[in-house]
This record gives C-alpha cells, sequence and structure tokens, in this order.
C-alpha cells in the first residue's frame, strides 16, 4: 500500500519519466560535480590541515578533551534541535495523506528518518575521514586506531540522528533533561572517568589513542560498534511521533523554502523563530524617556524566549572567546578562530533583534510608531548592542586576553550590530538579480540572488573576520580600517532605510 | 484635535491612480468634513483601498490632488503622520508582544507615556470587546481578533482624520457593531472617518456621505445618505 501512496505521489508531482538520455546526463552532471568540486575541495581542506601547525593543533594532547567537549554539546544539540527541525520532515502532503493513515507510523516515515540520518553520518563520516587523510599525507602509517576513529564517528553520528529524532518525538520535558545531562558531561570532559561511561567520551578516547599513537582502545570502540543498536528505538520514537506536530514542521520547513527560492531570506529566518509562549505576564514598564521604554521592551521581549536568549547569550561569549584569542594563536589557525568569532556573534546577535526587525518592519508608509523609523530603529539597537558588548567582553575575560583584545572585541560588536541594523532594512530581492546570466558554464543569477541575500553575513566575515587576523600584527591600522568600515556600513544602512519609504 | 481646536478637512480634488496605463483608481472628487464619515463603496478592483492609501499619504495620486486642510497630504510630513491614521491591511505586529503591550507601545511612541499608554490601550480594548485578549500573543489571534486588534492599533493613537480599509471583515455582527461603536465615538468627538466597506448595515450606520466607484469610470457618485 505505502509503494502504490509513494507511486501516486510520484505521479503527482508531474516529473516525465526519465529517459537513458536523461540518466546519463545525470551521471555525467554528478561526475563532474565530483571531479571538478568535491574532489580539489576535499584535497585543498586535507592540504590545509597536513600544514604542520594546523596539525600540530589538532594534535596537541588535550585535543581528545575538546573532542569530547564538541561530541557532548553536539548530543545536546541534536536533542534541541529535534523540536525546531526533527529528522522526520515529510512533505505537507505526505504528512498529511500517509502519517495520517492508519498505516503505522514507523513504516510511513522511515524513509524520510533513513534519508536524514544518512546525511548526519554522510558529513560525519566525511569529516572525519578529512582529518585522518590529513594525518596520513602529513606522513603518519595508517594505524588500526585511525581506522577505529572514522568508525567510531559513524557509529556516534548514528547515535545523533536518533538523539534527533527523540528531540522531535519526546517530550520537551525529557529531551531538555537529556540535553543538560549531555552540556554537563561535556563541562566536566575533564575528568577521564567520565569520559568512559558516555559516548562523546567514548569518541574521546578513540582520538586519544590515534593523537598520542598508542595502541587501540578496545573498550570504547566496543561500546561505540553497539551503539548503533539505539536504532531498535526508532520504530517506537517515529509511532511516538504527534501528526499536528509533524506537519506544523512540515508547513514551516516548506514555507521557508518558498521564502528562500524568493528570495524573502529574512522573511525566511523569521518562521524559523516559533512564536512565545510564556512569559505573558511579565512587567513591561514603558516609562521614561522612548529609548529607555524600548530598551525595557527588547529585554521583555527577550525574556519570553529564555531557551534562544540563553543560546544567545552564550554563543556571544563564544564570540567574544574567539575573536579575542585569534591574536595568541598560532597563524594557521587564527582564520578560523577569527571568522567563526565575527560569523557565530553576528548570528548570536540576532536573538536580540527582533524589537529593531519589527521596527525596521515599520519603516514603511503606514507605520504603527509615532516616531521617524530611523530614531526607531536607533533606540531598538541599544538592546542587541548592549547583550554583544556585555556577553562577548565575558568571553574576552574568560580568554584571559590583553586590554587591547577586549577593545577589539567592542569595535567589533559596534560593527555587528550596525550590520544588523543594515540587514534588517534589506527589504525585498530587487527582481533584476534573478534575470537569467548566461554564461559557458550555465546561468549564474543564482550567485547573484545568494549574494544579495548573505550579504550581512559576507561583510562581518570579510571586513569583521578579516581584520580580525589582520589585528594582531596591525592593532591601530585593523581599527581605523574596521571603524572606517563601520561608518560605511552606517552610511548605507540609513540610505536602505531612507528607500523603505521612512 | 490641533491646538487652535479646528479639525482639518479632508479633500480629494480628481484624484486617481494608474501604472502606465492600467487605471487603478478613475478620477475622484470627495470632501469630509469633521466630525462626519464617508463610506467608499464599490466592486472589487474599483480602486477603493488605492483611494485610501492616497488620502492618507501612503500613495500619490497620478493626477489631481489630496488636501487636509488645503495642504497636499504627503506621508512624509510630520503633521500629516499624527493627524491622519490609517489602518490598510493588517499592520507589522511584533510576535513578542502582547495585545496589550501592542497598543501600549503604539501609543507610548505617540507621546502617550506610563499610565496615559496604558488607560489609553485599555480603553481601546475595552470599546472593541477584546479586554480578555490583552495577555494574547498575536499567533494566538482568531482571524477576527487579530482584526480587532489591527483596528485597535488605529484608534490608541492620537488623530484627527480615520482611514480604515472595510474594517468588518472576518468579524461576526456582534462585532461589527462594536467598531460601528467605536467608529461614531470618533466621529462624535469631532474625527473626520473615511472607510471602505462592503456591509451595508455599518454603511448605513456611520455614513454621512457615500462614495461608490464603479465601471463607470470617471464617474463620481457622492449622495447624501438622507436623501435616499
Amino acid at each position: 500500500m505505502l509503494a502504490q501512496a509513494r507511486l501516486v505521489l510520484a505521479t503527482r508531482s508531474g516529473a516525465p519519466a526519465r529517459s537513458a538520455g536523461d540518466t546519463g546526463y545525470l551521471i555525467y552532471l554528478v561526475l563532474l560535480i565530483i571531479a571538478l568540486v568535491a574532489v580539489p575541495a576535499a584535497l585543498s581542506i586535507v592540504r590545509g590541515l597536513a600544514q604542520p601547525h594546523v596539525l600540530s593543533a589538532v594534535d596537541s594532547p588535550d585535543s581528545y578533551r575538546i573532542v569530547a567537549v564538541v561530541a557532548a554539546f553536539l548530543a545536546a544539540a541534536a536533542l534541541m534541535l529535534g523540536r525546531t527541525r526533527g529528522p522526520v520532515l515529510p512533505s505537507p502532503f505526505l504528512a498529511e495523506f500517509l502519517a495520517g493513515s492508519d498505516l503505522p507510523r514507523s513504516s510511513t516515515l522511515r524513509r524520510p528518518f533513513a534519508a536524514s540520518a544518512s546525511v548526519l553520518v554522510g558529513l560525519a563520516v566525511t569529516a572525519a575521514g578529512l582529518v585522518i587523510a590529513a594525518r596520513i599525507v602529513s606522513g603518519e602509517a595508517a594505524s588500526v586506531s585511525a581506522v577505529l576513529v572514522v568508525f567510531g564517528c559513524l557509529a556516534f553520528a548514528t547515535l545523533l540522528a536518533v538523539l534527533w529524532l527523540m528531540g522531535q518525538s519526546l517530550p520537551r520535558r525529557a529531551t531538555a533533561t537529556l540535553a543538560v545531562i549531555f552540556v554537563v558531561t561535556g563541562l566536566t570532559a575533564g575528568s577521564d572517568g567520565v569520559l568512559w561511561i558516555t559516548p562523546g567520551g567514548w569518541l574521546a578516547l578513540l582520538w586519544q589513542s590515534v593523537s598520542a599513537g598508542t595502541a587501540p582502545l578496545w573498550w570504547p570502540a566496543i561500546t561505540l560498534a553497539v551503539s548503533p543498536l539505539t536504532l531498535l528505538a526508532v520504530p517506537a520514537l517515529l509511532n511516538n511521533l504527534r501528526g499536528a506536530e509533524i506537519m506544523a514542521q512540515s508547513r514551516r520547513w516548506q514555507s521557508i523554502g518558498a521564502l528562500v527560492q524568493t528570495g524573502d531570506l529574512a522573511g525566511a529566518s523569521g518562521a524559523l523563530r516559533a512564536p512565545p509562549t510564556r512569559g505573558r505576564r511579565l512587567q513591561m514598564p514603558l516609562t521614561g524617556p522612548l529609548w529607555w521604554a524600548i530598551l525595557h521592551r527588547d529585554l521583555t521581549a527577550a525574556r519570553r524566549f529564555p531557551l534562544r536568549s540563553a543560546f544567545g547569550c552564550v554563543a556571544l561569549v563564544g564570540a567574544g572567546w574567539l575573536t579575542t584569542v585569534t591574536s595568541t594563536v598560532p597563524d594557521g589557525l587564527s582564520w578560523l578562530t577569527a571568522l567563526a568569532g565575527s560569523g557565530i556573534g553576528y548570528l548570536a546577535v540576532g536573538v536580540c533583534c527582533d524589537g529593531l526587525r519589527n521596527a525596521a518592519e515599520n519603516a514603511a508608509p503606514g507605520s504603527l510608531y509615532g516616531r521617524d523609523a530611523r530614531i526607531m530603529i536607533g533606540y531598538h539597537t541599544a538592546f542587541p548592542l548592549l547583550a554583544a558588548l556585555v556577553f562577548g567582553s565575558l568571553g574576552a575575560v574568560i580568554a584571559g586576553v590583553s586590554g587591547a583584545a577586549l577593545l577589539w572585541w567592542l569595535l567589533v560588536a559596534v560593527f555587528i550590530v550596525l550590520v544588523r541594523v543594515f540587514d534588517s532594512a534589506q527589504g525585498p530581492m530587487p527582481i533584476g538579480l534573478l534575470l537569467p546570466v548566461p554564461t559557458p558554464v550555465g546561468d549564474i543569477a543564482i550567485l547573484n540572488a545568494i549574494i544579495w541575500q548573505a550579504d550581512a553575513l559576507l561583510i562581518v566575515l570579510i571586513v569583521s573576520g578579516g581584520l580580525t587576523i589582520n589585528f594582531s600584527h596591525h592593532g591601530l591600522g585593523a581599527a581605523a580600517w574596521l571603524a572606517l568600515a563601520a561608518v560605511g556600513v552606517a552610511v548605507l544602512a540609513q540610505r536602505r532605510i531612507r528607500s523603505l519609504g521612512a | 484635535m490641533r491646538e487652535d481646536g479646528a479639525v482639518p478637512h479632508l479633500e480629494a480634488r480628481a484624484v486617481s491612480a494608474s501604472i502606465d496605463s492600467e487605471v487603478l483608481l478613475a478620477p475622484v472628487s470627495l470632501t469630509v468634513k469633521p466630525g462626519t464619515a464617508l463610506a467608499v463603496q464599490g466592486r472589487n478592483g474599483s480602486g477603493k483601498t488605492t483611494l485610501l492609501r492616497i488620502l492618507s499619504g501612503q500613495l500619490q495620486p497620478t493626477d489631481g490632488q489630496a488636501l487636509l486642510d488645503g495642504h497636499p497630504i504627503d506621508e512624509r510630513n510630520r503633521g500629516a503622520r499624527r493627524a491622519i491614521s490609517a489602518r490598510i491591511g493588517l499592520p507589522a505586529f511584533a510576535r513578542e508582544l502582547t495585545a496589550h503591550e501592542h497598543l501600549r507601545f503604539i501609543a507610548t511612541t505617540w507621546g502617550r507615556t506610563g499610565s496615559t499608554a496604558t488607560d489609553a490601550a485599555d480603553a481601546t480594548m475595552k470599546a472593541l470587546g477584546i479586554t480578555e485578549l490583552r495577555n494574547r500573543f498575536v499567533n494566538e489571534l482568531s482571524s477576527g481578533q487579530t482584526q480587532l486588534l489591527s483596528v485597535a492599533t488605529a484608534l490608541v493613537r492620537p488623530f484627527d482624520v480615520l482611514v480604515v480599509d472595510e474594517p468588518e471583515q472576518r468579524l461576526d455582527a456582534h462585532r461589527r457593531d462594536l467598531v460601528v461603536a467605536a467608529l461614531s465615538a470618533q466621529i462624535d468627538r469631532g474625527a473626520s472617518v473615511v472607510f471602505a466597506s462592503h456591509n451595508a448595515d455599518m454603511v448605513h450606520s456611520i455614513a454621512d456621505t457615500t462614495i461608490t466607484l464603479g465601471e463607470q469610470l470617471g464617474e463620481q457618485l457622492g449622495e447624501q445618505l438622507g436623501e435616499q
């Protein structure tokens, strides 16, 4: 029956039957992409990782503890992600008529889960394979331990997929508790005892035997090898999924897909932000000068998204830490910490920008508000700026860096918030960007659209990330350039706000 | 109301709107005196919303003039924005605010701070019968309740001229009566009201004058309800 239903769906999608020629072309296209894009990219990554100073950092004696922390946080993230975007995401039509049928959901939803799990496992194995390949390229002999790490990653990714499904299927209270336990195990990764009893720890111990060049550890290898047995819980977890929640996720992600395709990335990220359900009785004073009232408004609104706000604050601490330690890490790694610091900082500040976005949405004629849009937007920047300055500085203090590095973060924080203002006033994509741009390699109009979509993030990564790398060598010069760039972004943001009709 | 106590009066002189050769609104003239209401009627696509957008300054007419107290209406002008409160379509709500906070925050930005803003929000919600929705987030409102909150956003702020597009949309008979009462109260205090509507009861209850935008492009049909 399921096969028949899928046949109907395939017919319904209207795709004409693929001819032998089409299949041949498809194979040619896939081979071309592998040969021209995937292989050179993989080789480039392997060569980059194989540089002695990068490899020595990856191979440092304590690197296995970082593996344990990252693995534990990934497990917690998988659990929490399930509620927003679970591994089971059929199309709304499939959700309505197959998940809603009397067939067991363990049958109807098995395929979407398998697809998501396969992608996750594929990514994990690829990442592990690249790192191990880099070690071999640098002259190290292949060992049993190295092979075990790759298989360990495969097993751990399988476990992650099950945790991801648990996040989607089980009550929030249960998954949040489990996520907290994983975070705690990550934070206590300094203790070897913990490593022997946690999945992330097993992976870390396997990694330790590779980096230390010791004999393979069989206990973590065996435990990880049996961990895919958790897949036995998948049918029960699939049967436990609620139809309404599958449909809600399916509809939300379909509309996000539509918004992204039509160029409305801001709208898409808005659809991702689930509406609030708590904190409705929090007091919002709205007294005093307008800027103060707006700061209170934004602060109270943020308290209505406790989990999201907490993640944002922690991410800002991380961004401050990454940005300020850039000047102390080896040259080969500085680009990684600098780009990650600026990128994470930009994404994390977005958590505090709900008020800013609403002010920008009201910049067009017919605004709800009685003050000029530029004033409203300006006052709404106070909250994200405050959050970036406070939490990012906390990250800098944890990093124990110099005062100059802290001052650099403050400048980066101001720049990131200005780029957020610039992004909030983006408006709809100009239709001209979607006009075909024929080239010998095909239509590259999509590149225009992608650049337009990601302009703010690109600006942050290139300007702030790039200058952060430069900061340790040319402190004042980098600061001057960043200040100049901030002025430029402010001018562009002002122009965008005016073009919205303010 | 202005400091001198006079309420500006709204006028359109042969305003029309078109894009290329497509006519969105055929030339139309009208006058709305203080303390009166004008109902704009017509079939779908006859240009009602376009006319309301012109009268609220959100759209410049292709030809003709829309005037407030003798001056061209321009949304970029602060005085015009303060005088005219327009609700055409749903506003850009903030999902993180409750219904009551929306109204308080809007009132605050229009200079009604502290308890004055709270009083204005309370009174508006009471007038529209949505007091019990004060702690609801916007996504928790039904379509009719969202419509009422939308109308409330236009009423909670100070204005001399109110422009509303089909306020009866998605409302049951009881809620329509509440909207009629709320708009009538504004007319009684001296405000001018221009509204588009497909609801005959609402038009008869509120409007002093109607104008029908129809197939006869260019023809202006203003008629006193009293003469009917």
